[in-house]
C-alpha cells in the first residue's frame, strides 16, 4: 500500500516536472510576443497621448488630483499604499516641466511601438505607464492594468525581434539559426505563458464576479449598462420590450467569460473562443462606452494565436505588397518568358 | 523520486539549462501566487484575503496587478451607475455659475471617461462610507474650481444619474421618458468649500434634512 502511495507520488511529481518544463521553457518563435509588443504599446499610446487634452488640468498646479489627496486616500484602502504607488510625476507640478516629461514620455512609448531599442524601451515604457497609474489611481478603470500587464511580461521577452526597427537596423538581433529562420526563445515563451495564464485568470475572475452579483443571475445585467444614458456610445433601450433577448444576452457574457478561462487552453475551441471574443466585447463597447477597454481585451486574444498564423499573415502581406510593386523590366521579361 | 535534473528536456537549441530553469521556476511560483491573490481580491474579501493583499501588496501594487475596478461591469446598485460632479460658484467673480464635470455625454471620449470616473469614484468612497475620502476628493474638486476663477465659495455636489427601469410607467411623473430628466438625477453628497483667512481650503459637508411625519 505503502509502495503504491509513493510510486504514485513519485509519478505525479515526474508528470508535473515535465509538464512544467514544456509548458514554461520550450523555446518559441518569438513573432507572437512582437505582435502583442505592437499592441501593447498602441493601447500605453492611447492611454498617455489622451492625456494631453487635460493634463494640467488633472496634475497641474490647483488641478483636480493634488498628490497629497492621492496619497490620503490611497492610505486607507486595503492592499494599497502611497509608498508602493511610486510615479515621477509625483514630484512634478509645473505646467512646463510637466509637459515636458508628458512629450518624453510618448516618445518613449512611440519607439517601444515602433521596436527600437526595445530592449531598453519596453522597461522605460513600463515606467511612463505605470506613472500614470499610480499618479492617478482614483482614474484608473479596467484598461489600465490590462496594458500595463501586457507591458511588463513583455519587458521579460525578446519582442523587438520581428515588426520592429531593430530588426530593420540589425540592433541586438541574435545570428540566424540553422534553418535560416529566426532563433526560437524560451524568454519568449515565458513571457507568452505569463499573458496567456494572466489573461485566463482574468476572464475567470470576470465571470465568477458576475456570479456573485444577483442581477447577472436575473438576466437583467445588460439592460442597467444599456440604461447608463451618461456613458453609453449606443442606445440600445429600445430593445426594452424584448425581455429575453436582454436575459440571453446576460447569460450569455457570463457563460463567455467562465468557458475563455478554461477552454482558451484547448486547441480545438480556441478559435471559436476567439471569434466569440470579437462580437462580445464590440457589443460591450458599444453599450458600456468602455471602447479602450474592449478592444485591448480583443487584442489580448492574439497572445493565443500561434506564429506560425502571424508567420503567414506576413507572408501574404508580402506577396500583395511585390504584387503591387513595379517589376523591373529584366525581371518583367524573366516573368514573361517563364 | 525524480528530481528536477532527471526531467532534462531533449536537446533542443534555446532551451535553458537546469539552473536558469530552477530560479526562474521559482520566481514564477511567487509571481503566480502574488497573480492569483490580486486577482481573486476584486471586489469581496475575507480577513485572509486582506491579509494576503497586505503582504503582496507592494509587489502587486507597484506593477499594477490588481485591477482596482470590480471586474462585473454592473451589479445594479448605486456604485455602477453613471455620476457627475456639479461645482456651483456661490461667492466670487464666477457667482451663480455651475461647473459640470464631465460635461455632458461621456461616450468613448477617454477625457470624459475619466472625469466620469473621478465622480464616481468620489460617490463610492461615500457609498463605502469612507466620509474622509469623499472629503478629501471633493474638497480637491472645489479647491480647483476655487483656484481656477479665483472664487470665494463653492458648493460641490456629487450626482448620480439613476437609469431608467425596463418598463416604463407612462402615468408615472417620477419616471419620464427622457433619461436625463431632472427626477433621475439626485445629489449623493454635497459640501460647502471656500478659502478661509489662511488661505488654506476649508470643507463643511452639507447634511440632508430629513422630515419624518409625526406618528399619530
Amino acid at each position: 500500500m505503502g509502495n503504491a502511495i509513493q510510486k504514485y507520488f513519485d509519478r505525479l511529481a515526474t508528470a508535473f516536472g515535465q509538464g512544467w518544463n514544456r509548458f514554461w521553457f520550450t523555446p518559441s518563435d518569438p513573432l507572437t510576443v512582437s505582435v502583442l509588443r505592437v499592441i501593447a504599446g498602441a493601447a500605453a499610446l492611447f492611454y498617455v497621448v489622451a492625456y494631453s487634452f487635460d493634463l494640467i488640468e488633472w496634475f497641474g498646479p490647483n488641478g483636480w488630483l493634488p498628490v497629497e489627496t492621492v496619497q490620503q486616500v490611497m492610505e486607507t484602502s486595503p492592499g494599497e499604499g502611497a509608498a508602493y504607488q511610486w510615479s515621477y510625476l509625483n514630484r512634478i507640478e509645473s505646467p512646463g516641466l510637466l509637459w515636458t516629461v508628458h512629450v518624453i514620455g510618448i516618445a518613449v512609448i512611440a519607439l517601444f511601438t515602433l521596436g527600437l531599442f526595445t530592449r531598453v524601451t519596453a522597461v522605460l515604457a513600463l515606467v511612463v505607464v505605470l506613472s500614470y497609474i499610480h499618479r492617478a489611481p482614483v482614474l484608473a478603470g479596467q484598461f489600465e492594468p490590462v496594458v500595463a500587464m501586457l507591458i511588463f511580461y513583455l519587458c521579460l521577452t525578446p519582442c523587438g525581434r520581428y515588426l520592429s526597427l531593430d530588426r530593420r537596423l540589425g540592433i541586438g538581433q541574435p545570428a540566424p539559426s540553422d534553418d535560416g529562420g529566426q532563433q526560437r526563445s524560451w524568454a519568449a515563451t515565458v513571457g507568452l505563458r505569463l499573458i496567456q495564464v494572466h489573461v485566463a485568470g482574468l476572464y475567470l475572475m470576470m465571470g465568477l464576479a458576475k456570479l456573485g452579483s444577483t442581477t447577472w443571475w436575473e438576466g437583467g445585467a445588460i439592460w442597467w449598462l444599456m440604461a447608463q444614458s451618461q456613458s453609453r456610445v449606443v442606445d440600445f433601450t429600445s430593445l426594452r420590450n424584448f425581455l429575453y433577448l436582454i436575459n440571453a444576452w446576460t447569460h450569455a457574457i457570463v457563460l463567455f467569460e467562465l468557458s475563455y478561462g478554461i477552454l482558451i487552453w484547448n486547441r480545438l475551441a480556441r478559435p471559436l473562443l476567439l471569434a466569440a471574443s470579437v462580437v462580445m466585447w464590440t457589443l460591450t463597447a458599444l453599450v458600456t462606452g468602455l471602447v479602450p477597454f474592449c478592444l485591448v481585451m480583443i487584442a489580448t486574444g492574439a497572445a493565443f494565436v500561434p506564429a506560425e498564423f502571424w508567420h503567414s499573415l506576413l507572408a501574404r502581406r508580402g506577396r500583395e505588397a511585390e504584387a503591387e510593386s513595379p517589376l523591373p523590366d529584366a525581371k518583367k521579361e524573366a516573368v514573361t518568358a517563364a | 523520486m525524480t528530481s528536477p535534473r532527471d526531467e532534462s528536456p531533449p536537446e533542443q537549441e534555446g532551451y535553458p539549462g537546469w539552473t536558469a530553469r530552477t530560479i526562474v521556476s521559482l520566481v514564477l511560483f511567487i509571481h503566480l501566487f502574488c497573480l492569483f491573490v490580486a486577482l481573486a481580491s476584486n471586489y469581496y474579501l475575507s480577513p485572509l484575503q486582506i491579509a494576503l493583499v497586505n503582504a503582496v501588496g507592494p509587489y502587486v501594487q507597484l506593477v499594477k496587478l490588481k485591477p482596482t475596478a470590480p471586474y462585473h461591469l454592473t451589479d445594479s446598485t448605486e456604485m455602477s451607475d453613471d455620476h457627475f460632479i456639479e461645482v456651483e460658484v456661490v461667492a466670487g467673480p464666477q457667482q451663480g455659475e455651475k461647473v459640470r464635470f464631465p460635461e455632458s455625454k461621456v461616450g468613448a471620449s477617454p477625457v470624459g471617461r475619466r472625469a466620469e470616473f473621478f465622480a464616481r469614484t468620489i460617490a463610492a468612497t461615500g457609498y463605502m462610507g469612507a466620509e474622509p475620502n469623499t472629503a478629501a476628493l471633493a474638497k480637491a474638486a472645489g479647491a480647483h474650481v476655487l483656484a481656477e476663477g479665483d472664487n470665494e465659495e463653492v458648493i460641490v455636489r456629487i450626482k448620480r444619474i439613476q437609469p431608467q427601469e425596463r418598463v416604463l410607467d407612462s402615468t408615472n411623473p417620477a419616471t419620464p421618458a427622457d433619461p436625463s430628466a431632472e427626477p433621475y438625477i439626485s445629489a449623493t453628497y454635497q459640501a460647502r468649500v471656500w478659502r478661509d483667512r489662511m488661505g488654506q481650503v476649508q470643507l463643511l459637508k452639507i447634511e440632508e434634512t430629513k422630515v419624518v411625519a409625526p406618528l399619530e
